[in-house]
């Protein structure tokens, strides 16, 4: 390396040589050992940049922005937790017939029961829907 | 570009299935970067926000079907933000030509004493003064501290090319600059 290359490595990248392309500092190094004034004059310089732009005005997030952000972020998906609310999920029903469920069909029961009362809960809304049917059932 | 050993990856897949501290982490992780990156290239506030929210709202679509292979994260990410910088540079210069700004001169003049001892200003406005393309460089280089190889990627020119942009760049600073080492 001339001291030509070593000053536009310097021009472009810097007064700090292992902020060089990884690819040419052992030869920068090895410029800087050879020819120390040279290089220390041409790392100066680019030091001198380096700081200034360092000293440039900087933003930092505020909470606000952050904040809107975040609640525009995915939402968590709740896993189901059964293999028969997965197939209710897979008839295409589980969501209307949760809700149905909650609404109407079973006032006053929480749906947030363990899952085997919840299966219970989701037979029975799947009979009263006609999902279902009983075959043992005279009617 | 390689994505060999994406940092971002794990988390990214749990951003896709909605883990709230996945969300914040990648929001802590990544707003100042873009913030700082779309503030240098737009040298406005209000407008660099605009553009880091936008760029999050895009990352938060991308989640949920995120395939590693394409790109890091990280080199999306910026891309996504720089693209969205040049749509407003180009929009500000549509509305520069059809009508023409008042010339403010921003030079070192010693009845500007005030001004020249605002190395902060001053370093921004002579950012802001670069060509889009050099400070692009300066700034993905120098500050957003990407490689060479990672920059010139994501600016779609040869390494080359980008030493030769970042040496133009870094040469109208220090003379735009010069005065602060008086």
């Amino acid at each position: 390396m001339n001291l030509d290359r070593f000053q536009t490595l310097a021009d472009a990248f810097g007064g700090s040589i292992t902020r060089w392309p990884v690819e040419v500092q052992d030869a920068a190094f090895a410029f800087t050992a050879a020819s120390p004034d040279e290089a220390a004059l041409a790392l100066a310089a680019a030091r001198d940049l380096d700081e200034d732009l360092d000293g440039a005005e900087r933003l930092s997030p505020g909470a606000a922005l952050r904040q809107r952000i975040i609640d525009a972020a995915p939402k968590s998906r709740r896993p189901m937790r059964t293999p028969f609310q997965r197939w209710l999920a897979g008839a295409g029903v589980g969501a209307g017939l949760a809700a149905a469920t909650a609404a109407g069909l079973i006032a006053g029961v929480n749906l947030s029961a363990a899952s085997a009362g919840e299966d219970a809960l989701l037979i029975a809304a799947a009979y009263s829907s006609g999902l279902l049917v009983d075959e043992g059932d005279p009617s | 570009m390689s994505t060999e050993g994406d940092p971002d990856q794990e988390l990214i897949a749990r951003v896709g299935r909605g883990d709230p501290a996945a969300i914040q982490a990648l929001v802590a992780r990544k707003l100042p970067r873009m913030l700082q990156l779309a503030h240098r290239m737009l040298n406005d506030a209000a407008e660099a926000e605009d553009v880091a929210q936008e760029a999050f709202l895009r990352a938060w679509k991308q989640a949920p079907t995120w395939q590693p292979g394409a790109a890091r994260f990280d080199t999306w990410l910026h891309r996504v933000a720089l693209n969205l910088c040049y749509d407003r540079l180009r929009r500000r210069r549509e509305v520069a030509m059809a009508e023409p700004p008042e010339q403010v001169d921003t030079g070192p003049a010693a009845d500007r004493g005030l001004l020249a001892r605002d190395t902060g200003r001053r370093v921004s406005a002579a950012m802001a003064e670069l060509p889009d393309r050099q400070r692009e460089a300066v700034t993905l280089c120098h500050y957003q501290e990407l490689t060479n190889i990672e920059a010139a990627a994501l600016m779609g020119v040869t390494v080359d090319a980008l030493e030769s942009l970042l040496a133009r760049g870094r040469r109208a600073l220090r003379a735009a600059l010069a005065d602060l080492r008086e």
